[in-house]
């Protein structure tokens, strides 16, 4: 019976974390502006040495570009460049204080989806010595976000703002080789992409959920679907691998129940209203996926991890079973996630640090909103201005040097890929990984020629018409 | 074979009306996953082949989708690239970039929509039976039951030995982890707590009499502790407090005493020397810390020589007693000194062997310094000479005990105690009809000078004594 299906053997890859995002320490009790100190320093030679090469000996309108060490020493009238931080002030965008004051008068509006206002948003350029505000049609087509390092070229007005002539951005970071092979070998290996699995628990999980569970062990389909799933060398899971705790749902379900148990309402967590289901579904699946595959786990928006960036690894106690296989196949990783595989330098989020982006800029190309991360070398610009992160003392972790194959986004709207290229040759996969429990997409990349695939899972079911 | 698994799939599915699917065959018979949908496919014919529409089927179909959407997608991308152009350092390469995405779909579907499926594909890579359930099912959700069944029926884990007779893709680098998780550990070391309290109990056990009681009321300590063993931390710093002017007592107090008594002794009357020694007292039964207390009511007053060579006797062997338990009680503090002891219980009870103790020696009304007999066998006489003078009285005092409870929650209580209090502390007049004045006053310098030397912690409140006897 062996002999009439010869098992399958699955595709081995090298596999290396990268600990660039895993915290050491846990103490909030530091101030945020080191990021962005910590950052500029970094970033500012980088974008400096661009600026010489681009703008030493230019001339506009007769005078040469000089260059200005800060902000602040920007003279009206001279044209130069100077080296900063943006910052955007946005009518729109969240601000603390703000809500707090309203707090008190009504209740809150519905939180925006995009912050941009083109009538009132200022662009700003600070550094360590002060701030000076950007005007131009240059600057605001750059579609930038606080927290990017940039060099601006221009001059100051008689009103004390800076009209952008040119932008300069740090640009892609340098890329390590890959090993290219001259002729395609036969044997694939795949590394499958998935987020947004939102496990729910509920007695009906998602059938495709299965599908997806029983294809990539090689149980589904004929013995070609069975040899392609056997090329998938390692599932990476870009995050809200469970849904958003359903409270509400519960507490609806608990008032229709019994009006009389709402009395003992408790202040604060209430035991008794915890739901194990989702995490022990997710641990089954899990448990079986490694049995055979390797996966990596990120966390994400609406999984049980630290809300701030970088979200550290999902505790293992979460996995009771899945856990027996930390170690071989199962590897539960930070959120902005970096490893190499085969040689293939992947770095991913779970969707967080573009959705805040997508709130800055106009349109709704995430791809862009990705490539302009990696050209401002930060996986998470917006951090902390609008996305929760870590205080960071020594370093801004975000910043990105060493330049990935395959850059992947999860619980995107949906699908999408691009290559791009940088200046030194770099050649990047850009990936938006959808929501699996809204599309049923799982997408795999060719370690090889970084080419991307679509699986769809999907059911069809005659409804009958009563 | 076949007759096994077309007697399972008609028990299952006939009889029982339950969705039987491939994986669940597989597993039930430990075949391998095609040889399942292979069985499943022919009981599923020969089934209909009988009575048509006895048996209802779903499918699984791969295959590769007509294009219809996936072009769109890189048109969006087109529009956009306008902003990237107008950047300078940019190429302008980037839309020959855009690739169509090969798609393949994994669909499952019911027998009806099969059709519908097929045609909806491009390219089939292959069609297999899914699953046979007794009717047409309306939801396939009846199958994410099956599959979640399938998880509590064959769990993973011990199954992972048979996963190459389902034909499962192998992984021969996976390694599941041996052993079960550690133990949850202790959530608190609560059974130390226990250890410590004798520490307290110990260091006073001077008096004869003492010895036993002090057993008994260890034990009680211990139930009480059990009550709140969680302590407070005061009662922790009070402890340490404790031990150190127990030690304190212990060690300097005795040296200054017996300086002090000899002198004394030698050069005044019988009577004299109780008055330092008083003080003395003073310091030892300072509410807080009532250890030394006991020693002092302990102490019986010999009368004659035989007697007091008794005592002198008992009480060696009670010295050596103590040096033993503390000995153990220090090797006890070393090994967990965090241990909060609490305090009011031991506080009562001492109180109570005090009384006792009080009662036994109930002969003999005054009461001397105990432990400047023990140390110096010398003074024995002068306190039975002193004893007409001197009374031991008590008083009862209302106090405010603070602890922790086991909840946390700090309580305070008020506790009304007998505490013993000497003469000295009022009584002018009573002095003088014995001694003169000055004298007094000789002999209480040098023994309040004693006291500080004594307990650097009871030190205030041998202040305060002196200050009332100097009056």
């Amino acid at each position: 019976m062996t002999s009439e299906h010869p098992p399958f053997e699955r595709q081995q890859t090298v596999y290396k974390t990268d600990p660039q995002f895993q915290l050491d320490s846990h103490s909030y009790q530091t101030q945020y502006v080191d990021i962005y100190f910590l950052r500029l320093a970094v970033l500012k030679k980088i974008v400096e040495s661009h600026g010489r090469e681009r703008w030493d000996g230019v001339e506009v309108n007769g005078e040469t570009v000089g260059r200005v060490e800060r902000v602040l020493d920007v003279r009206q009238g001279e044209v130069c460049w100077v080296v900063g931080t943006v910052y955007m002030d946005m009518k729109l965008k969240p601000n603390v204080l703000e809500d707090i004051a309203k707090d008190h008068f009504i209740s809150a509006p519905p939180p925006r989806q995009k912050y941009r206002d083109p009538e009132n948003d200022k662009i700003m350029i600070e550094d360590e010595s002060g701030r000076l505000e950007l005007i131009g049609d240059k600057i605001r087509e750059e579609d930038l976000v606080t927290g990017c390092v940039i060099a601006v070229m221009g001059t100051e007005t008689a009103n004390g703002e800076f009209k952008v002539i040119d932008v300069l951005l740090p640009e892609l970071p340098a890329q390590i080789e890959r090993a290219v092979p001259e002729s395609l070998s036969q044997t694939k290996k795949y590394i499958a992409l998935i987020s947004g699995l939102s496990v729910t628990g509920n007695v009906h999980e998602s059938v495709e959920t299965h599908l997806l569970v029983e294809y990539l062990l090689g149980e589904v389909g004929s013995s070609a679907d069975q040899s392609k799933s056997a090329s998938i060398s390692r599932l990476i899971i870009a995050g809200n691998s469970l849904s958003e705790p359903q409270t509400q749902a519960a507490d609806e379900a608990a008032a229709s129940s019994s009006t009389s148990r709402a009395k003992s309402k408790k202040y604060g967590y209430d035991s008794t209203s915890y739901n194990a289901k989702p995490t022990t579904v997710l641990d089954t699946l899990l448990t079986d996926l490694c049995t055979s595959i390797g996966v990596t786990l990120m966390p994400g928006e609406s999984d049980p991890a630290n809300a701030s960036l970088p979200q550290q690894k999902m505790h293992p106690t979460m996995f009771p079973t899945a856990k027996y296989y930390t170690g071989s196949t199962f590897i539960p990783s930070t959120n902005p996630h970096a490893c190499e595989i085969d040689g293939v330098r992947f770095l991913g989020t779970s969707g967080q640090t573009i959705d805040d982006i997508f709130n800055y800029v106009d349109g709704n190309d995430r791809l862009e909103m990705m490539e302009k991360t990696l050209r401002w070398r930060l996986v998470a610009p917006t951090a902390p201005d609008t996305l929760w992160c870590y205080p960071f003392q020594d370093g801004d972790q975000f910043v990105i040097d060493a330049c990935p194959h395959v850059y992947f986004v999860g619980n995107q709207p949906e699908f999408g890929t691009r290559l791009i290229r940088g200046n030194e040759g770099q050649i990047v996969r850009l990936v938006t990984v959808p929501k699996f429990s809204e599309t049923g997409e799982l997408v795999l990349v060719d370690l090889e020629t970084l080419e991307c695939e679509v699986i769809n899972f999907k059911t069809k079911s005659s409804i009958p018409s009563s | 074979m076949a007759t096994d698994y077309s007697s399972f799939l008609a028990a299952r599915v006939l009889n029982d009306n339950k969705l039987v699917t491939y994986r669940l065959l597989s597993r039930e018979l430990e075949i391998h996953v095609n040889k399942a949908k292979e069985y499943l496919t022919a009981f599923h014919e020969s089934e209909n082949r009988k009575r048509q529409g006895s048996c209802h089927a779903t499918y699984l179909v791969t295959g590769v989708p007509k294009p219809l959407i996936p072009l769109s997608r890189s048109k969006i991308d087109n529009e956009d690239d306008t902003y990237m152009e107008s950047s300078p350092v940019h190429p302008a390469a980037q839309n020959e970039d855009e690739e169509t995405v090969k798609t393949s779909s994994v669909i499952l579907t019911t027998e009806e929509e099969l059709e519908g499926v097929k045609e909806s594909l491009e390219e089939i890579t292959s069609i297999h039976i899914y699953s046979v359930e007794p009717g047409p099912i309306k939801d396939l959700l009846a199958i994410s039951d099956a599959s979640t069944e399938l998880y509590s029926k064959f769990p993973t884990l011990e199954e992972s030995k048979k996963l190459k007779i389902y034909g499962r893709t192998l992984n021969k680098y996976v390694k599941k982890r041996e052993g079960a998780a550690p133990p949850p550990p202790p959530p608190q070391p609560s059974k130390s707590s226990t250890y410590v309290v004798p520490v307290k109990k110990e260091p006073p056990p001077p008096a004869a009499p003492v010895a036993t009681t002090s057993t008994s009321t260890s034990k009680d300590i211990k139930k009480d502790i059990k009550k709140d063993f969680f302590g407070s931390m005061k009662a922790k710093d009070t402890q340490k407090q404790n031990q150190a002017s127990e030690s304190a007592s212990s060690s300097k107090a005795k040296v200054p005493l017996k300086r002090g008594q000899s002198d004394l002794m030698s050069s005044f009357s019988n009577a004299q020397p109780k008055k330092p020694k008083q003080p003395e007292k003073k310091k030892t039964p300072p509410p807080d810390f009532m250890d030394v207390d006991d020693d002092e009511p302990a102490e019986p007053e010999p009368i004659d020589e035989e007697a007091r060579a008794a005592e002198k006797a008992k009480q060696e062997e009670i010295r050596r007693k103590r040096e033993e338990n503390e000995e153990e009680l220090r090797r006890m503090m070393d090994d967990d000194d965090d241990e909060p002891v609490v305090m009011e219980p031991t506080k009562m009870e001492e109180e109570e062997e005090e009384e006792e103790e009080e009662e036994e020696e109930a002969g003999s009304p005054e009461q001397t310094a105990a432990s400047p007999v023990e140390k110096s066998s010398a003074p024995a006489p002068a306190t039975s000479a002193s004893a007409p003078g001197r009374r031991k009285a008590k008083r009862k005092v209302t106090k405010k005990v603070r602890t922790k409870d086991e909840h946390g929650y700090i309580v305070t209580r008020e506790v009304t105690e007998w505490e013993e209090y000497s003469e000295d502390d009022i009584p002018v007049p009573a002095k003088p009809a014995t001694k003169p004045n000055a004298f007094a006053a000789m002999k209480q310098a040098p023994s309040s000078q004693k006291g500080k030397k004594a307990a650097g912690d009871s030190g205030p409140k041998r202040d305060i004594a002196s200050f009332f006897q100097k009056k």
